[in-house]
């Protein structure tokens, strides 16, 4: 069975992701597995379809829409995969958990879905909180979630003090060891970050992964 | 036309809708629309100056406004308005308005092409934090800058020491101290009347706007803003805002930020997004007047050529269609202090006069540092009323746009986000200090070498 990275079957899926064909792609996966392809090669084929995406969204070729159904795509095929994955595998989803939230008083999304959408394409599992979350209720979240990670964004100016909460509360639930903590988004500066207590700051999504990739092999 | 009771009636009862299908079945339409008109942006092009597309642009946007609606992120309903009504609200929408009080007092016009009217230019540094003891020497670094019109605030982040947090008590406080001292520093210029655009600049809630509806604070002959949500969304505690405007007759203005690459697609999407949510902000809110704000999905900046762009290709598609007063955000990447910041504002100026647009200020470093002063902003003036005088048309305007882009493009990567107010300015005095106000010749001379007439 041939299954290196110019084979036809793993050329399509990955050409399948590039040219977003998001119903179509499960389905190869699921066809590729069930005539005998390593779980892990169809994965690398996804992987690199995806990060073309990826790329195309930054190039302003793609846009959020794309992103997002490209990742959905992702997840449909990897819930396909993952049983024959085998414990070794550098699989999708063993990347890293981070939960995303908008903290308390933030009503802005689209830049929070933009960085769901890549870090899923990364390949990380993300489970997006949503906005306008207390500091206690993110990280409760982020335990029920088993995260690596915790991500905060905030727009506002006047919802920072929200984002510092989630640091100091960890401490004083004693669970800084716990997780990382990252921040990011219109209204947080580096300086910021580093004041707030934060591991990490990324100034936008593609910084985001990356640092996300820094934080999960920190820990 | 909708009244306001009947805008909330809609957004009781309105269609149900999940918001992820809103999103994409806007994203969905958007990209329709764009194919249907063949509408294109062109990456050699920052001020539009197609005619025909721009017309496109505001039909597809009237299309995109009736198909779509505004979505209710409380109630997942969506407040439909007929084209009918669309069009009757933008017909009914002030053509002209006397913003500030006695000789500080200003028209703002819905703006037109070759009416003889130059843009209105709002000086302040909104979203911008600063600090208390701050706050007054830089507000009056703008209020005493002739060539501005009205005034923004910038936003007060702590309250005797302590953070102001969204919808928490101190936004009443802060608003009422940002109002404070704004007027106190339009006293101390001389201008006492001038208009404060956007009051309430310290909250993001409407608790700021209650706060100040009295003549202490914001007057009636101020404004205060309402943002839609992008994209096309709105909530109670925006429509609150409405509602606070109801009875108590300051102006409003809009806040649009489409997002480009968002779920409108590319600048050509994002540019019907934004027609679209004026004429639902119209009808919707009511507004006087609308802030424009497209944002890159990467490099936030509205001076990218694809915001410029959006902004410019709006401006000319309202101006030859429906009028209405549109300001639009001069947000720069780079701080004060810089030749970068220079750059920038004086492509942004160029862009939006010769756009039928008004600008709504100039907020260095993104409004993220307090790296702003006056200074700046009075180039923003002098640039936009030279071209105004050279009677600079579309094609002219462009090539030197993307002439000065050349000169700040790298920023976008690398910002240079220069200084804090004082160390650009003399807090006493509230005059430049001799670096920045030399930082700031030099550069005027290199732009008029460029072809703009300073007389």
């Amino acid at each position: 069975m041939k299954h290196h990275a110019n084979d036809d079957t793993l050329k399509r899926i990955t050409e399948a992701m590039v040219a977003l064909e998001t119903d179509a792609v499960p389905k190869l996966a699921e066809d590729a597995l069930g005539s005998g392809y390593p779980a892990q090669s169809i994965v690398d084929a996804l992987t690199v379809g995806i990060n073309t995406v990826g790329e195309k969204f930054e190039a302003m070729e793609y846009f959020l829409p794309d992103l997002i159904m490209a990742a959905g795509a992702m997840d449909e095929s990897m819930d396909i995969l993952r049983a024959a994955l085998t414990r070794d595998d550098v699989a999708v989803g063993k990347k890293g958990t981070i939960v995303l939230a908008q903290v308390q008083g933030d009503i802005h999304d689209i830049g929070r879905n933009i960085m769901t959408a890549m870090l899923r394409a990364a390949g990380f599992t993300v489970h997006d909180l949503g906005h306008d979350l207390k500091p206690d209720l993110i990280i409760d979240k982020a335990l029920d979630c088993n995260a690596d990670v915790i991500g905060l964004s905030s727009l506002l100016t006047t919802s920072l003090p929200f984002a510092e909460q989630v640091p100091r509360l960890l401490v004083a639930r004693d669970l800084r060891a716990r997780f990382q903590v990252a921040m990011g988004g219109g209204a947080v500066t580096p300086e910021y970050a580093v004041r707030a207590g934060a591991d990490g700051y990324a100034e936008n999504a593609g910084a985001g992964v990356k640092l996300m990739h820094q934080l999960v092999a920190g820990r | 036309m909708a009244s306001v009771f009947e805008v909330l009636r809609r957004a009781e009862n309105g269609l149900y809708i999940k918001e992820h299908d809103f999103d994409m079945k806007l994203f969905k339409t958007t990209s329709g629309l764009v194919k249907e008109h063949g509408i294109k942006f062109n990456k050699d092009l920052a001020v539009a100056k197609d005619d025909k597309m721009a017309d496109s642009i505001f039909e597809a946007g009237l299309r995109l406004a009736t198909e779509m609606g505004m979505f209710s992120t409380d109630t997942s309903r969506i407040i439909e308005f007929s084209e009918q009504e669309l069009l009757q609200a933008l017909r009914l929408a002030p053509q002209e308005m006397v913003l500030g009080l006695g000789k500080d007092a200003r028209v703002l016009r819905a703006r037109r092409f070759g009416d003889g009217y130059p843009m209105i230019v709002c000086g302040g540094c909104p979203g911008t934090p600063l600090p208390e003891e701050l706050f007054l020497p830089v507000m009056m670094s703008y209020a005493r800058e002739p060539l501005i019109d009205l005034l923004i605030p910038g936003s007060l982040t702590k309250i005797e020491g302590m953070d102001v947090t969204t919808g928490g008590p101190l936004e009443i406080r802060a608003c009422r101290q940002e109002m404070i001292w704004v007027r106190e520093a339009l006293e101390r210029s001389g201008r006492p009347g001038l208009h404060i655009y956007a009051a309430g600049e310290s909250s993001a809630t409407e608790l700021g706007t209650l706060a100040i509806c009295n003549d202490r604070y914001m007057r009636t002959s101020d404004s205060h803003m309402i943002p839609v949500l992008s994209e096309l969304k709105t909530d109670n505690k925006r429509l609150s805002r409405v509602m606070t405007g109801y009875e108590y007759p300051a102006f409003t203005t809009s806040l649009i930020n489409p997002i480009i690459g968002g779920f409108g697609g590319g600048p050509e999407g994002a540019a019907i997004v934004l027609a679209a949510a004026i004429m639902l902000a119209t009808a919707a809110y009511r507004v006087d007047m609308h802030c424009l704000h497209p944002i890159h999905n990467k490099y936030i900046s509205v001076s990218t050529k694809q915001a410029m762009w959006v902004d410019s290709v709006v401006g000319r598609a309202f101006a030859r269609n429906a009028p209405v007063a549109l300001l639009a955000d001069a947000w720069t990447t780079a701080g004060a202090g810089t030749q970068e910041i220079l750059y920038e504002t004086a492509a942004l100026a160029i862009a939006q006069e010769t756009s039928a647009l008004h600008t709504d200020s100039l907020g260095a470093t993104n409004g993220v540092y307090p790296n702003c002063s006056g200074l700046e902003a009075r180039f923003f003036g002098e640039v936009a009323h030279a071209v105004f005088e050279q009677k600079l048309g579309p094609e002219e305007a462009n090539d030197l746009v993307l002439r000065l882009f050349a000169l700040y493009e790298h920023g976008f990567e690398d910002p240079n986000l220069g200084m804090p107010f004082p160390e650009v300015y003399d807090v006493k005095l509230i005059e430049p200090k001799a670096a920045w106000l030399d930082t700031y010749e030099r550069t005027k001379d290199a732009i008029a070498q460029m072809g703009v007439d300073f007389r």
